[in-house]
């Protein structure tokens, strides 16, 4: 029987994603082995290298699920979004909207959240290099300088805003110490980056740091993210706001998350 | 194209003690998509290999292979990495990973046709188009084989090089598992293969399950894929080796051991030609 090599790949494929048995005809058998024990290694392989790809990338998430319904989590995802990515890398980059909608992790949102902080540190890790301004460049401004002041995040950075204990509970799991639930919060923000030393880093943010990094991730100048400081807090008097924002400002100097202003 | 000895594949877990040790490896593997990233450690740590070492790049997603439109986007990633760490050569797999936009991450089978040579070699020609350079084509396991195919791996794997004129990537593991798998003779394969085209070899460990071996890189190499692997010095000559391991990454020290036992056969067997 002919059949294309189009053909061939399409049948091979849906074989592997859904167990399509079309393909089992035009594979080879020997004595020792069926074709379908054959196919049988690519179906399974293709279930193990993604789920192993993500449990790297998820430590923690793993260790809240626990084996078994993490690796029914992953099961459901693989079936529901395929990769098209080149690289195996980018593949649980939709893990963490996949929990907040899907019954019945979406019940759940601590999964989601602990899924965006761990994709995050994944970021940080790999993001695009460029430089890391610290505080001393404020020294070198001029009053042009300040009123045309533009910082810009470094690539690296990832804000978050979270209605768990996620982060604390991430070190808890990553430290191995004794298992514990997940604690409620009231919403706390928090900035995922990579500091100097290429380490992946997360710091818990003040409410108006996180707005005003916020404002710097939106893209806002200086004077733009401090008029948005001054909204959401109500209107505090001018001295007030500018001591909040330059303390903001050289927070994210210090801590390496600037990379121009 | 002009490295020679033994190299090691480039992971993770050595980087600081490759860049602490410099141990006597003389190139270093670096995995193409590990480093098809913004920035970071993954370069940042490539770029320090490569001012103390020689480095090609290997990669799993060119699906060389698959009938889908070549990724573009793919191989402009690909050269301008080769850009930026000048890679002794380039090297992917003789196989596919994916169709309809998919990528399934895994070195897939193709038919043995000569509609698939044809294919193949034709995209290898745009793939050195692209780069600039002439690419090295690897030999997968495999665990199925299609029943319309007229040619035997290594005919096809010859027939693809010849057509596009590219070089091979022998990787010796690859062999016995497939021989294993398929009941042919690995030394007919080695046989089979251009000699002159012969860049590169690999070496690695498996996973025998009895009725199936499974190609695994989780283990040290065994015996019978050294044996191969004379028989591969013997026919091919001083062939730049390495080895690859993926899983059940052992301390650096070990793998230098097991490269040592690569020299060691080499030496062994070039001595003995001589």
């Amino acid at each position: 029987m002919s059949v294309s090599l189009a053909e061939l790949e399409t049948l091979f494929q849906r074989h592997i994603l859904d167990g399509d048995p079309r393909v089992l005809r035009h594979v080879r058998a020997s004595a020792a082995l069926s074709a379908a024990r054959r196919l049988e290694v690519y179906h399974d392989a293709y279930r193990l290298r993604l789920c192993e790809a993500v449990s790297s990338d998820f430590p923690a998430l793993h260790t809240l699920l626990g084996d078994e319904d993490f690796t029914a989590l992953l099961l459901a995802y693989i079936a529901a979004r395929p990769s098209h990515y080149p690289s195996i890398r980018w593949f649980a980059g939709e893990l963490a909207d996949f929990l907040s909608t899907q019954a019945p992790w979406c019940g759940q949102p601590v999964l989601a959240e602990m899924a965006r902080f761990e994709w995050a540190l994944a970021h940080a890790h790999d993001a695009a290099d460029a430089p890391s301004i610290g505080r001393e460049a404020l020294a070198e401004l001029d009053a042009e300088g300040w009123a045309t002041l533009h910082p810009r995040l470094h690539p690296s950075v990832t804000l978050l805003s979270c209605h768990w204990d996620t982060p604390p509970l991430w070190q808890a799991i990553h430290e191995q110490e004794a298992a514990r639930a997940p604690q409620a919060v009231d919403t706390q923000g928090w900035v995922v980056w990579r500091d100097r030393e290429l380490r992946a880093r997360y710091l818990s943010l003040t409410p108006p740091q996180a707005l005003w990094l916020a404002a710097c991730a939106h893209g806002d100048d200086f004077a733009a993210s401090c008029e948005q400081l001054s909204e959401q807090l109500g209107k505090p008097d001018a001295d007030t706001l500018a001591a909040l924002a330059l303390e903001a400002l050289c927070c994210a100097l210090d801590h390496g998350l600037i990379s121009a202003i | 194209m002009a490295l020679n000895g033994f190299g090691l594949g480039l992971r993770a877990e050595h980087y600081l003690d490759i860049l602490a040790t410099r141990p006597a490896v003389d190139w270093f593997e670096a995995l193409t998509e590990n480093y098809l990233v913004p920035g970071g450690k993954p370069l940042h740590f490539l770029e320090r290999v490569r001012e103390h070492y020689p480095l090609v790049l290997h990669g799993v997603s060119l699906s060389i292979g698959s009938t889908q439109p070549l990724d573009r986007d793919y191989l402009h990633a690909l050269r301008a990495l080769c850009k930026h760490i000048e890679p002794e050569w380039v090297s992917d797999h003789l196989c596919w990973t994916g169709t309809a936009g998919l990528n399934l991450h895994d070195l897939l089978p193709l038919p043995y046709t000569e509609e698939a040579v044809a294919h193949v070699a034709a995209r290898v020609r745009q793939v050195q188009d692209v780069l600039g350079r002439r690419i090295l084509l690897e030999n997968v396991s495999s665990y199925a084989e299609f029943a319309a195919a007229p040619l035997r791996e290594w005919e096809f794997l010859s027939a693809v090089a010849e057509a596009a004129d590219c070089d091979i990537l022998l990787d010796i593991n690859n062999i016995y598992v497939s021989a294993r798998n398929h009941g042919f003779d690995p030394l007919a394969y080695l046989d089979g293969v251009p000699a002159a085209r012969v860049r590169q070899h690999h070496l690695a460990g498996h996973t025998d399950l009895g009725d199936l071996v499974i190609d695994t890189h989780d283990a040290a190499v065994c015996d019978p894929v050294w044996a191969l692997y004379a028989a591969a010095v013997r026919r091919f000559g001083p062939v730049p080796t390495m080895i690859e391991r993926d899983g059940n990454i052992p301390p650096l020290a070990e793998l230098l051991d097991e490269l040592d036992l690569a020299r060691r056969i080499a030496g062994a067997e070039l001595a003995e030609a001589a």
